[in-house]
């Protein structure tokens, strides 16, 4: 049961705009943001660094959404991971390469590119961090400094929800604990939390 | 060696007000955000990010430093650590209460209220997560909500910089290094090589 209560929407007319502009993006309101709506200033840091992350064009849909969830699925965190990984316009992954990313080095699913993003998201996720050298490095062989920027920052910023919502045990939404119980049971997705 | 090079100051004009802010409050700019600045939005946000997680006054000084550190110490990361233990003394953070930091649970240095942050955050360093309601309800008995929601506000905001940081390979400056190199090895805080 979440330990912070979500605030209810229609009870922020002030953040109407910012709440209107996610319920686009995600087809609801995912919980999380009403509990960051608690503080109006954290909500619009947390839509600034989702238009900046999510939203921008430096990286292709694919690997945003590789990063995202491989880093979510890695540090334990099931409601971002249900989050990124449930279709929609944005998150254009199959299935396949969502259930293998336990077995990103030997299954046959994945591109050397996308082996060497789950290496660095898989060794992001661990503490102390294992993160190496050579984990950028590799990566230098597809993405400029750039682009390497904006994947860094979404692990991180997925560190931030990660970490909220696993203090505040926040509520997963009826529509992507359904497809995550469905489609992502046996790949290392449980729901145990979030309830 | 950094991973990613930061820019220099002087060719980010345009974000001498977000600096400025990180002057007033801790002496320097940290290299993490001349990193970030690579990115306009991502420096943008990072700023945003930081007036709603560092800058507010809901809770003591103190308290801002003993959770900022902790977590990071946790996190074993090295650069946040250093950062915000460095000043953390002359803000009110005894360095008794720095130095007992992996004894918290027996160290007459804390009280109840300190010893129930660090269990938080010693517990939401954990991959994956270990913290449980009744962290969270230790708290509320010291807390309330708005201070509660900040301290997991500045966990968080930590968590942010703590993997930023550690990706990328930033260099800690040369005022918290020096000063972690002579106050923090006996927490096991190490140079970075």
């Amino acid at each position: 049961m979440a330990r912070l209560a979500p605030l209810n929407r229609v009870d922020l007319p002030e953040l109407a705009e910012v709440l209107d502009q996610i319920e686009r993006d995600h087809g609801y309101v995912p919980n999380s943001f009403l509990t960051l709506a608690r503080d109006p200033a954290l909500l619009n840091a947390q839509h600034a660094l989702a238009r900046a992350l999510w939203y921008g064009q430096r990286i292709a849909p694919e690997v945003r959404q590789l990063v995202a969830f491989g880093f979510s699925l890695y540090n334990g965190a099931m409601y971002s991971a249900a989050h990124t990984a449930a279709p929609g316009a944005d998150t254009p992954l199959p299935l396949a390469a969502l259930r293998e990313v336990h077995h990103a080095e030997t299954s046959p699913v994945y591109s050397e590119q996308q082996r060497a993003l789950l290496r660095l998201c898989r060794a992001a996720a661990r503490c102390p961090s294992e993160v190496k050298d050579g984990h950028l490095a590799a990566l230098r062989t597809w993405f400029d400094d750039e682009q390497l920027v904006h994947i860094v920052g979404l692990i991180a910023w997925h560190a931030f929800l990660n970490t909220w919502n696993g203090i505040w045990d926040t509520r997963l939404e009826d529509k992507p604990r359904a497809f995550a119980q469905a489609c992502l049971a046996g790949c290392g997705w449980h729901g145990q939390a979030h309830q | 060696m950094p991973r990613i090079d930061p820019l220099p100051r002087s060719a980010l004009p345009q974000y001498e007000d977000i600096f400025n802010g990180m002057v007033d409050s801790i002496g320097y700019v940290p290299n993490s955000f001349l990193t970030m600045a690579r990115d306009p939005l991502l420096i943008k946000a990072a700023g945003a990010l930081s007036d709603a997680a560092w800058y507010p006054k809901t809770v003591s000084e103190p308290v801002r430093r003993l959770v900022t550190f902790a977590f990071s110490q946790f996190s074993g990361v090295g650069y946040s650590a250093a950062h915000c233990a460095c000043g953390a003394p002359e803000l009110g953070l005894s360095m008794e209460k720095i130095l007992a930091i992996h004894d918290y649970e027996a160290s007459p240095v804390y009280d109840e209220a300190e010893r129930a942050i660090l269990r938080l955050c010693r517990h939401a360093a954990r991959i994956p997560s270990e913290v449980t309601d009744a962290d969270v309800d230790a708290l509320k008995q010291h807390f309330d909500t708005p201070q509660l929601m900040f301290i997991v506000t500045l966990i968080c905001y930590m968590a942010f910089l703590n993997k930023w940081n550690d990706i990328v390979g930033s260099k800690l400056e040369p005022v918290p290094d020096a000063w972690a190199r002579e106050h923090l090895q006996p927490v096991g805080w190490r140079p970075a090589d």
